[in-house]
């Protein structure tokens, strides 16, 4: 299957912004002049070569030393990346891995851990969260009482997230294994093997990837 | 406990300054919210209203919306009423204490009603009526809208990421302190501490049920 590089693709970006339309070169300036102030100027666990972040992105200098970001990520306009303050444990809350793209409106808020490993691909409007709000005491209003304590959220390289899709973790380890493929705006609440496509509110397996045949087959069941 | 509590404080408005860019930004929001609230005709507004600047919420609809204290209305809100009503009774009622998240639709014909401590995650759509389709030689967009309902949310309920709400006819009322799940589709009433998910919304929790049995 041929296929870009992530390099590649951030060239083809440029290359069709700059030759259509000189007033997307400003928002590319400004995108360009934000890359560049945040890694100069917040304090990231890690902020990797070649990562571009849209001006309208939502990072806060507060929460960028929980975030760690590798090489040649590319995250989209309205992307709205947050980490609870007085979350436990030192290690990183979000791990953005190579080459991944965020796509536009994604929201990932983090408390214990997210994990994206490489070349993940977000479509638009995604949400990863791995905590919940409180809601155990009935005479509380919700937003009264913080936070559960939530889970982890593992998210393997290869994987793609359609429009919408929804991963929500409120307790334990929630992984997708790598190469996998979620439907848009499916909701997904438990962990799935690699190479599987999953959809539906709440996810279901719908194919796997047969090793042997090299194709993808109807999930049995 | 301790922990969680320290939480609470999770304010956009009241993060101190940790970056001079956010200023402009925050700065706008603020000057569009005395705006609105100085020069926007409301059916009433409390106080410490905050709007972000992309916030949409028309002047002419303003007589009909109803806004309580410490109402904020996050980015790229949209608040709609298609039809102005003859009377003058406020269409679309934000209680004391209403949180309305990133990217929330809100839009109204006849009543929508959110009570104390409402609160929202991004990408939440509320609408009281909907495209009216039965003719199928006239394209949709020129059929106009069908009567629909009314829709009340009672106090402390949380709405998840992505949901919708529609009511096409009667009254929908989400009882209080109830959860509505990511990307649920709600079209009828919930009860009281319930949590709804999946589409169409299912209440997958109801303490008073789970007493019973």
């Amino acid at each position: 299957m041929p296929r870009l590089s992530p390099r590649d693709m951030s060239a083809d970006r440029q290359r069709g912004a700059v030759a259509e339309d000189s007033f997307a070169a400003i928002s590319r300036i400004g995108t360009k002049l934000n890359s560049i102030w945040l890694q100069h100027t917040y304090p990231f666990a890690e902020f990797g070569r070649g990562v571009s972040v849209d001006y309208s992105c939502d990072i806060r200098r507060s929460r960028s030393p929980a975030i760690r970001l590798g090489n040649d990520i590319y995250l989209a306009s309205g992307v709205w990346i947050d980490v609870e303050p007085g979350a436990p444990g030192p290690e990183p809350k979000v791990v953005i891995g190579n080459g991944c793209a965020i796509g536009r409106r994604c929201t990932i808020l983090a408390r214990n851990q997210i994990v994206l490993e490489a070349d993940v691909l977000l479509g638009p409007s995604v949400l990863i969260m791995d905590h919940e709000h409180e809601c155990s005491n009935l005479e509380k209003p919700v937003h009264a009482p913080g936070f559960a304590p939530g889970g982890r959220i593992f998210i393997g390289r290869n994987c793609w997230l359609g429009i919408g899709a929804v991963i929500a973790c409120g307790s334990g380890d929630l992984s997708l294994g790598r190469n996998s493929i979620v439907g848009a705006n499916s909701v997904v609440n438990r962990s799935f093997p690699p190479f599987s496509v999953i959809a539906g509110n709440p996810a279901k397996l719908i194919k796997t990837y047969d090793q042997q045949t090299g194709k993808w087959v109807r999930a049995s069941g | 406990m301790s922990e969680t509590m320290s939480h609470a404080k999770n304010q956009p408005a009241h993060q101190p300054l940790e970056d001079p860019f956010w200023l402009t930004a925050r700065m706008a929001s603020k000057i569009r919210s005395l705006w609105m609230l100085w020069t926007y005709p409301f059916a009433s507004v409390g106080s410490r209203f905050c709007a972000h600047y992309s916030c949409d919420l028309r002047r002419p609809i303003a007589p009909y919306v109803k806004i309580g204290d410490s109402v904020l209305l996050d980015r790229e809100v949209w608040v709609n009423i298609p039809v102005l009503p003859d009377n003058n009774e406020p269409v679309i009622v934000f209680d004391d204490g209403c949180k309305v998240g990133r990217r929330c639709m809100i839009s109204a014909r006849n009543r929508i009603h959110f009570e104390r401590n409402v609160i929202f995650a991004p990408s939440v759509l509320v609408m009281d009526h909907n495209h009216a389709f039965e003719d199928v030689n006239v394209p949709i967009k020129d059929q106009g809208i069908t009567p629909g309902g009314t829709i009340r949310i009672e106090e402390g309920c949380w709405i998840g990421f992505g949901a919708a709400i529609v009511c096409g006819k009667g009254e929908l009322v989400i009882g209080r302190n109830s959860v509505i799940g990511a990307n649920a589709v709600v079209s009828r009433s919930v009860p009281a501490n319930s949590v709804v998910a999946g589409n169409p919304g299912q209440v997958v929790y109801c303490p008073s049920e789970a007493d019973k049995s």
